[in-house]
């Protein structure tokens, strides 16, 4: 069916440019862009250690060498974060290629705000600030698992339902995965699981107290000896919300549609800084039937 | 609202408790066409010595209500000689008029006519587009098209380049109501949005409104296009045709019975396929043709009674097939994209009286398009078919009272029935026994109801003043809204006058596309309880001025529409099922649309010269147009892709001498406004598993890959090129015995300017360095063309 839809695009081309040419395509002067700084952090006061990634973007239509360090890691950059009362100054880690801190030097404490500023030697200057969901996640349902034997092998699909907190704005994202063991060398593999209904990223616009529904799609766990489902429900600020969700969705592969462009909270540069609050529970499958 | 209302309803009661006072009597009748008996719509009708008249309804018909008195009544219209009747005013008339078709009157007697002067036309934002001088302009590939000609108006914007789509006052393709002879048409689309289902030649009017709208129209929020079939020569056997670079068409008319009945056909078809035929390859096969058809009949029963049959039906057609042999086996397969439209009309028209005119419509409109693959081998057989369409039923009623040369009313109810098939899908599998069939169905019943008032105060300030009741059922949801429209002008001196316009619209039905250039997969669907109705609310105002010692027009308007709730595309959102139909089984457009506002302004001067050795018009636009939605470009407002600062369009014909025609178009237009990609950057996404994975691979360290994702800018800020395009054609009549004869010889884009169609970015790999380039594709350079027409 693709193959018709570029036929037909092809030939009416074609027909309709049968005087067309080569001479018919023209280079533009595109605006031409400095490399933007790019900071991504995740506040969660489940976390130990807490890191920022502070990178540079790439900007088109001037010529880059090669592919092996597209986005340069930025290590030489002031990196301080604060929480309206004392601050603190982030050191860069080598092996990790981020700026990192333990929690105990600086608390995330749900409720509060957290101010980040990152600056460096060649002038760039990035600011962003955002506040840490109060609520702890709501407790993530199994309502029902599904085994379904596919030609021989035996899969799950697992229904989960969570209760939306009493009040507005708020936003989840809820994940959930399972090993498998992998046969050639007996190890147990993670991987995630998608949703075959319901969305990974979720608001309580106009769903404000009601229940989120979700089903997973097929779960092979073969002969695994941990047959459980960890799930992870995150309660996460607005900025956590539409910066995933912006880039999952970003298309722009057809010269008719609109392309969306990737949110961001970064003052002076791009990425995100947010807040999240919950963590992993896991949950034996067996069990229900 | 109330308040409007007790208005209203105030101002009628004063206006019809004056109307009996005086013995009157009225002079009444049909004004058509001398020859042909065509009917003759627009027609101005003017009473000199009380500096009121009336115009000739969209079936020809007049009424004016006199005091018992001697009058000079004066009948004009562009093109035509003016008829000049004199009556003795003590009993009512019946008179029929019938104007001659002067077409080479010297422009003497042309300023010397009072023809439609929009100085005194209480209407306002309302393009009557001459459909005999489409005939002069050039056009792609000779291709005359009634909307690439809308496109030359000012306030009306075309969209991306050959596109038939038109953009009104800032409003998409899918706000326009497009009508033929009362029948909604759908899809107006032939080859991709490159043509227009409208050639013109079945049609004797097109008028498009762009503002203060009168109480008779709804449904739709930007404009009106109304088209009027011609009715068919009621005297002689007579027809038309031509022949072009990529298509023929043929018009036939005549009387079935003299005088009383008569029936018109149209006819066109592309060539493209069988020209390219010779040149495929004998295992593939691909080919596209498109056609059109338009006929229509109607029978005088009496004078007061008339019955009108029209219809149209088009359809295009686009497909490949393939064969494949290996083995003695043979493998087969077809694959299509047709799609078309119908609709159908049947209309009563009743004279009550000499003032009260009543018409009725039973109306059909269906638009339906249809994909499908069959494959075929020795042993198995594999089809997929996807469909979608709309289906309308429809009910109309007019009346119009023409109380009075002051005042005249109407009002009326339009109720349709329309069938959504946003999607049926059948597909069949020998070898995996899939038999899978699903289509999804909406209806809806959409009704109007309105009342218009009319009035002439002294001859100085004329008044539209109605208001329409618009409802809508989808499912167990109703919509309900009132709809006040108002349109006044008023003379400031002869020939000089000021006007004003209000409207709010209602739209039930929308248009999901993912290109916004009209390709055939773009769907209509109803409101339901979580898609609400679009709105809008516009205000105009502006001047009008005659300068008959030039034969000019000018008239300079501005207008600010604020829309709510249209629609628009989540980001990311597919509604290209081409891509996969099969993906179909799982489309749920109303999760993919979003609700936004709208809001757009500007200035429209329009310089006009209708008739004469030299014709033509200049028409200018100054506009903006921004959009806003939460869930695009994070709620920040932005501008619409084809908000348009200039728009330029200068229109020239120069009769060179009783054989030779010369005409040019030059357009301008600002770029189309786009959103760009400046980088790239990677997104560290959050990974809510970090904690597993750092235990799996026995690292402090959680290493997440390099997704990287578009940096794109603001929605829509960065400009496409200016669009501008110089068209010039000539053409050489011949006047034989028993025919006339046209050769025209056209160039498109004469200096072959390269226009945008759309930008991408490409990567260039040169001395081990990766550079993206900025690209700017266009697809049509310099394009002669050659048409020969024939008219006996």
């Amino acid at each position: 069916m693709k193959n018709l839809i570029k036929s037909i695009l092809l030939i009416s081309g074609i027909m309709v440019l049968f005087t067309s040419c080569e001479s018919m395509l023209s280079d533009i002067n595109a605006p031409v862009s400095d490399p933007k700084l790019v900071v991504t952090a995740f506040l969660s006061p489940n976390d130990d250690t807490i890191s920022i990634s502070v990178r540079k973007s790439r900007p088109l239509y001037v010529p880059t060498t090669g592919y092996s360090d597209p986005f340069p890691f930025v290590s030489d950059a002031t990196v301080t974060i604060s929480d309206g009362m004392n601050s603190l100054k982030i050191p860069y880690n080598v092996a990790n290629r981020k700026y990192l801190f333990r929690a105990e030097d600086m608390p995330i404490i749900p409720g509060k705000t957290y101010t980040l500023l990152v600056t460096t030697p060649d002038g760039y200057h990035a600011a962003s600030h955002c506040t840490v969901p109060a609520e702890t996640a709501p407790v993530v349902e199994v309502t029902s698992i599904d085994t379904l034997n596919q030609g021989g092998t035996i899969v799950k699909k697992v229904s989960l339902r969570f209760r939306d907190l009493p009040g507005n704005g708020h936003f989840y994202r809820l994940s959930v995965g399972a090993f498998y063991r992998y046969e050639y060398n007996a190890e147990d593999v993670f991987t995630e699981v998608g949703f075959e209904r319901g969305m990974p990223f979720v608001s309580d616009k106009n769903k404000d107290g009601e229940y989120f529904t979700f089903r997973t799609t097929e779960i092979y766990t073969y002969n695994t000896t941990n047959d459980s489902l960890y799930i992870s429900l995150l309660v996460t600020d607005e900025n956590y919300y539409n910066y995933h969700r912006s880039f999952n969705t970003n298309q722009g592969d057809n010269p008719f549609s609109e392309p969306s462009p990737v949110y961001s909270n970064i003052e002076g540069g791009l990425g995100v800084f947010a807040g999240i609050n919950g963590k992993i529970t896991a949950y034996h499958m067996e069990i229900v039937k | 609202m109330k308040r409007f209302l007790i208005i209203l309803m105030t101002i009628l009661l004063i206006v019809s408790s004056r109307l009996y006072a005086q013995q009157k009597f009225s002079v009444s009748g049909f004004v058509r066409e001398k020859g042909s008996l065509e009917s003759l719509p627009g027609v101005n009708i003017y009473i000199p010595v009380l500096k009121a008249g009336a115009i000739s309804n969209n079936y020809g018909f007049y009424s004016v209500t006199l005091p018992e008195g001697k009058y000079e009544v004066r009948y004009s219209f562009i093109g035509y000689q003016t008829v000049v009747l004199n009556v003795d005013l003590n009993k009512d008339y019946i008179q029929d008029i019938y104007l001659d078709p002067s077409i080479h009157l010297s422009e003497v007697v042309i300023t010397d006519q009072k023809a439609e002067r929009i100085s005194e036309s209480s209407r306002i934002s309302v393009i009557s587009l001459p459909v005999q001088q489409i005939k002069n302009i050039p056009a792609l590939f000779g291709e005359k098209d009634v909307f690439k000609a809308l496109q030359l108006m000012p306030g009306v914007q075309k969209g991306s380049e050959g596109s038939s789509g038109i953009y009104v006052r800032g409003g998409g393709p899918d706000q326009n109501l497009i009508i033929l002879d009362d029948a909604p048409v759908y899809n107006a689309s032939h080859l991709f949005g490159f043509f227009s289902i409208f050639n013109g030649d079945a049609l004797k009017s097109v008028e498009l409104t762009k503002g203060g709208f009168p109480a008779r129209y709804g449904g739709r929020l930007s404009s009106v296009v109304e088209m009027t079939m011609k009715d068919g020569n009621k005297q002689k056997f007579s027809g038309e045709g031509g022949v072009g670079l990529i298509s023929s068409r043929l018009v036939l008319e005549g009387p079935i019975k003299k005088e009383a009945s008569s029936f018109l056909v149209s006819a066109r078809r592309t060539y493209i396929d069988i020209l390219t035929r010779p040149f495929m390859n004998a295992n593939a096969k691909g080919g596209y043709y498109f056609y059109d058809l338009n006929a229509k009949l109607n029978y005088d029963f009496s004078s007061k009674n008339k019955i009108y049959l029209s219809g149209y039906f088009g359809r295009d057609k686009f497909q490949v097939t393939t064969r494949t042999n290996y083995n003695n086996n043979s493998y087969d397969s077809k694959a299509g994209l047709y799609w078309q439209n119908a609709t159908a009309t049947l209309r009563w028209n009743h004279l009550f009286s000499n003032k009260i005119f009543a018409n009725t419509s039973l109306i059909f409109s269906r638009y339906n398009m249809k994909i499908f693959s069959k494959e075929k081998d020795n042993a198995n057989t594999y089809t997929l078919e996807y469909n979608s369409g709309i289906r309308d039923f429809a009910f109309k009623y007019d009346i119009e009272y023409h109380v009075s040369p002051k005042y005249t009313f109407r009002a009326g109810l339009q109720s349709s029935n329309h069938r959504f098939v946003p999607t049926a899908i059948v597909e069949k599998d020998s070898q995996t026994l899939i038999d899978y069939k699903k289509k999804s169905t909406y209806n809806s019943l959409e009704t109007g109801l309105y009342v218009e008032n009319i009035f002439n105060f002294g001859g100085k300030l004329q008044m539209n003043a109605g208001l329409r009741l618009s409802h809508f059922i989808a499912g167990k949801k109703n919509y309900f809204a009132p709809e006040p429209r108002l349109s006044a002008n008023y003379l400031i001196s002869e020939g000089f006058s000021a006007k004003v316009g209000y409207a709010e619209m209602n739209q039930y039905i929308h248009l999901l596309s993912n290109t916004g250039i009209g390709l055939p997969t773009d769907l209509w669907v109803p409101s339901t309880d979580r898609v609400s109705p679009e709105n809008s609310r516009q205000i105009s105002g502006g001047l009008a001025k005659e300068l008959p010692e030039y034969n000019l027009t000018v008239t300079l308007e501005g207008y600010h529409k604020w829309s709510n709730n249209i629609l628009g595309y989540k980001p990311g959102a597919n509604f290209l099922l081409l891509d996969d139909p099969s993906n179909a089984q799982n489309f749920t457009w109303q999760d993919n649309v979003t609700a936004g506002s709208g809001k757009s302004y500007g200035f429209e001067l329009l310089l006009q010269r209708k008739t004469g050795k030299f014709s033509g018009w200049i028409g200018y636009t100054l506009s903006w147009t921004k959009l806003k939605f939460d869930e695009i470009n994070f709620g920040k407002e932005f501008w619409a892709r084809y908000d348009r600062r200039h728009d330029l369009s200068v229109v020239l014909i120069y009769e060179l001498s009783e054989n030779t025609t010369l005409s040019s178009t030059w357009v301008y237009g600002t770029g189309n406004a786009i959103t760009l990609p400046l980088g790239e950057f990677p997104t560290g996404e959050h990974q809510p598993f970090e904690e597993i994975y750092k235990i799996l691979n026995n690292s402090p360290f959680f290493y997440n890959n390099d997704a990287h994702a578009t940096d794109y800018g603001e929605v829509n800020s960065f400009r496409m090129k200016p669009y501008h395009r110089l068209d010039l054609a000539i053409q050489f009549h011949k006047k034989k015995k028993n025919f006339e004869r046209t050769w025209e010889i056209g160039l498109y884009n004469a200096y072959s300017r390269k226009n945008p169609f759309f930008y991408f970015v490409d990567s260039v790999y040169e001395n081990d360095q990766v550079t993206s380039k900025l690209r700017m594709v266009s697809i049509f350079p310099i394009i002669p063309s050659f048409t020969f027409n024939i008219k006996f």
